[in-house]
C-alpha cells in the first residue's frame, strides 16, 4: 500500500517537472522578441565611429555630371564629400547610386552610368542620385538623346580666366550645345584636340595640355566634335614658377648613385610662387644631362624620367621647364666597361607586307652587369625611310625595342645601322 | 510575456521551502559577477553587472531563474551603455557530477533593459531586448565549504542581426 502510494507521488512529481519543462520550452521557442531600436543604435554606432575616424559626412558633391549620352554609351560619375575633419575625400564607391528613370539610364553601384534608350522628353533628362551611409544626398544630371550637336565652347575651367600657369597640366575641356538646347558642360567626349604649328606645347587625347616654354608662349587650340570646331587662345606665363625639385622616391634629392645597369625613376615637381604646394610636373619637365653619356634617360612616355647607368662616372642631371631649372649629381658606379654590341635578329631578316619586328639592341660588358638593353639609347638609321615605319617603344624598361614595320608595295632591301658608344652595326632586311 | 516570466518565477521561489520534496530533488540559491558584453557593428560595450539566481532540480533537469543587475556603465565612443537589468528563466539540463565538477546547459528567455546616453545627434533611450537566452556553466564543488559550488560560465542574454548582448560569469551556489 505504502509502496503504491509512494510510486503514485512520485509518477506525480515527474509529471509536473514534465510540464513545467514544457511550458518552459514552449515560452523560450514561440516567445515573441519585443520590438526594440537596435537598427537604429547600431546604426549610431557606425556614424560614431565615422565621427572618430573623421570619414562622417557632411556634405556631398556628384561630378562629372551635366552631359549628354547616346544609347548604349557609358559614362563614370564620381563623388566627392566633405568629411567632419575637414578634408574633402572621394566616396564614389561608397555611397548608393539610384536613377530617377532607369528606362532611360542606369547607374550601377560604382556610379557607371549607362545610357538604356534616347528620349525627347524633357531633354532626355534623368536625374543621378547619391546618397551617403549617414543620409546625405546629392543629385546629378545625365542626359539621353541622340540629338546633333550645333556647336561647342573650348574652355579651361581651372583658371577660368587669364593666363595659365607654365609647367603645369592645364586641362582643356568644352561645353556642347545640341540642338534640342541641351548643354553637355566640361565635356571632353568625342571631342579631337590639336595644337598650333608654332606651340612648344603638347597636348593629349584627354585635352591635358603640357606647356615648357621659358618665354611667355600663345597657344591655339582646336577642338572638333562631329565637324563642328572651336578655337581657345591659351597664354602660358612662366612667371609663376618658382623652383623646381628632383624626386627619388617621393623625397627631394640632389644627390643619386647607381650602378653601371641600375634603372631608376626620377619625378619632377615645381612650386609656384602663388601657391604653397608643390605641383607633379612630370609630363612637362625636361630631362637632361650636363655632360657625357654616364645616364640614359627616357625623356618621353609613360616611363619618363627613368635613369640607367650606362658608364661609370659622375655628371649632372638636369630638369628643366618654363626658364628654370634643377639639378642633381648622379654618379654611376661599377667596373665593366663596353666589350661589344649585337642586334637581337643576326644580320638577315625577311618582313612580309605590313609585318614588323622588333630590334633590340643589347650592350655586352667585361664585368657585371655582363648584358644590357641599350635600344633606347642608340643611334637607328634606315637607308629608305619610304619603305619602312619605324617607332622606339617600350621606353624606360628593359624590354625597349626599335620596331620596324614593312610598308613597302614591293619586293626591296633596307639597311639598319645602329650606333652605341663608337660601336656600330647593321642588319639588312628584305621587303616582301 | 513579462506576467508569464514572473509568474514562473514565483514558481521557482518556492523552491527553497520544497527542498527534498517529492516534486524536486533539490534547491539553490547563486550569485555572479558578470563582465558583460554589447556587441553592435564590431564595437563593443563592457560594464559590469551583478547575477542573482535561484533554482531548483529533478533527475538532473532544473528550472533557475536569474535576476542581473548592472553595476556600472561603459562606452561606445560618446555613447555610454547602462545594462539597467535583466530577468531570466532558464530549463537546465546537467550532466553528472564526476569529482565534483560538473557542466550545466541552461536554455530559456530573458528580458533585458538597457539604457543608452549620448549625445544628441547620437542615441538615447531606454530599450527592452526580450528573447531566447541560453548559457553553458561549469561548476566544482567546494570541498573545506559544505553544499557549495564555484561556477564558471558563458551566456548569451539577447542576440539578433543588429546587437548582441553576452556575458562571463564567475560566482557561487549554495545548494540546500
Amino acid at each position: 500500500m505504502k509502496a503504491n502510494t509512494m510510486k503514485s507521488n512520485k509518477i506525480k512529481s515527474n509529471a509536473i517537472a514534465y510540464f513545467i519543462a514544457i511550458c518552459l520550452t514552449n515560452i523560450m521557442l514561440f516567445g515573441c522578441d519585443t520590438d526594440n531600436n537596435a537598427s537604429e543604435l547600431g546604426q549610431a554606432v557606425t556614424f560614431e565611429k565615422l565621427r572618430e575616424q573623421g570619414l562622417f559626412i557632411e556634405s556631398l558633391t556628384i561630378n562629372d555630371d551635366h552631359i549628354r549620352l547616346t544609347k548604349g554609351e557609358t559614362h563614370q560619375l564620381s563623388a566627392m564629400a566633405l568629411t567632419n575633419s575637414g578634408d574633402v575625400i572621394d566616396v564614389t564607391e561608397s555611397i548608393d547610386w539610384s536613377s530617377s528613370d532607369n528606362s532611360i539610364a542606369t547607374v550601377n553601384e560604382q556610379g557607371l552610368v549607362t545610357a538604356v534608350a534616347n528620349s525627347s522628353n524633357n531633354q532626355g533628362i534623368v536625374i543621378i542620385m547619391g546618397t551617403s551611409i549617414n543620409g546625405i544626398v546629392d543629385e546629378g544630371e545625365i542626359s539621353v538623346s541622340d540629338v546633333a550637336v550645333s556647336a561647342i565652347n573650348l574652355i579651361h575651367p581651372q583658371p577660368e580666366e587669364g593666363t595659365i600657369g607654365t609647367c603645369v597640366a592645364t586641362n582643356i575641356t568644352a561645353n556642347v550645345n545640341y540642338e534640342d538646347g541641351y548643354i553637355s558642360m566640361n565635356t571632353i567626349k568625342d571631342i579631337s584636340f590639336s595644337l598650333d604649328s608654332n606651340t612648344s606645347a603638347t597636348i593629349d587625347k584627354n585635352g591635358t595640355l603640357y606647356t615648357s616654354s621659358p618665354d611667355i608662349e600663345t597657344t591655339i587650340i582646336t577642338g572638333t566634335l562631329d565637324d563642328i570646331t572651336d578655337s581657345l587662345t591659351v597664354v602660358a606665363d612662366p612667371l609663376n614658377v618658382g623652383h623646381l625639385d628632383i624626386l627619388l622616391d617621393d623625397i627631394v634629392t640632389d644627390d643619386i648613385t647607381l650602378a653601371i645597369g641600375e634603372r631608376i625613376l626620377v619625378n619632377g615637381q615645381a612650386t609656384l610662387t602663388n601657391t604653397t604646394l608643390p605641383s607633379s610636373i612630370d609630363n612637362t619637365i625636361v630631362w637632361s644631362q650636363e655632360s657625357g653619356d654616364y645616364l640614359g634617360i627616357t625623356t618621353t612616355g609613360d616611363n619618363k624620367g627613368t635613369l640607367v647607368g650606362l658608364i661609370a662616372g659622375t655628371t649632372q642631371l638636369v630638369g628643366s621647364c618654363g626658364g628654370n631649372q634643377t639639378t642633381a649629381t648622379v654618379s654611376v658606379t661599377g667596373t665593366a666597361e663596353l666589350d661589344s654590341i649585337k642586334i637581337n635578329k643576326g644580320s638577315d631578316i625577311t618582313l612580309a607586307s605590313s609585318e614588323s619586328v622588333d630590334l633590340t639592341l643589347t650592350a655586352y660588358y667585361t664585368d657585371t652587369p655582363t648584358s644590357l638593353n641599350v635600344s633606347e639609347f642608340a643611334h637607328w638609321s634606315v637607308s629608305d625611310t619610304s619603305l619602312v615605319t619605324v617607332e622606339l617603344i617600350d621606353l624606360g624598361t628593359n624590354t625597349a625595342s626599335y620596331q620596324l614595320t614593312n610598308i613597302s608595295k614591293s619586293t626591296d632591301e633596307v639597311i639598319v645601322t645602329v650606333t652605341y658608344a663608337g660601336e656600330s652595326s647593321t642588319i639588312n632586311i628584305t621587303l616582301e | 510575456m513579462i506576467k508569464i516570466i514572473s509568474w514562473l518565477l514565483l514558481i521557482s521561489f518556492s523552491f527553497p521551502s520544497t527542498a527534498k520534496s517529492p516534486l524536486v530533488d533539490s534547491t539553490y540559491v547563486g550569485v555572479d559577477y558578470i563582465l558583460s558584453s554589447i556587441e553592435l557593428r564590431d564595437e563593443r560595450a563592457k560594464p559590469s553587472a551583478t547575477a542573482f539566481r535561484i533554482g531548483a532540480n529533478k533527475e538532473r533537469i532544473g528550472l533557475e531563474a536569474q535576476y542581473l543587475r548592472g553595476n556600472n556603465t561603459d562606452n561606445i565612443y560618446r555613447m555610454e551603455f547602462d545594462l539597467e537589468q535583466s530577468i531570466a528563466l532558464y530549463l537546465v539540463l546537467q550532466s553528472k557530477t564526476i569529482s565534483g565538477f560538473g557542466l550545466d546547459v541552461s536554455l530559456g528567455y530573458a528580458v533585458t533593459d538597457m539604457t543608452v546616453q549620448g549625445p544628441a545627434e547620437t542615441y538615447n533611450g531606454e530599450d527592452t531586448y526580450s528573447g531566447f537566452s541560453w548559457g553553458i556553466t561549469f561548476h566544482q564543488k567546494i570541498s573545506y565549504i559544505e553544499n557549495t559550488q564555484l561556477r564558471f560560465g558563458y551566456q548569451s542574454l539577447y542576440k539578433d542581426d543588429d546587437i548582441s548582448i553576452s556575458g562571463i560569469s564567475l560566482g557561487v551556489i549554495y545548494q540546500f
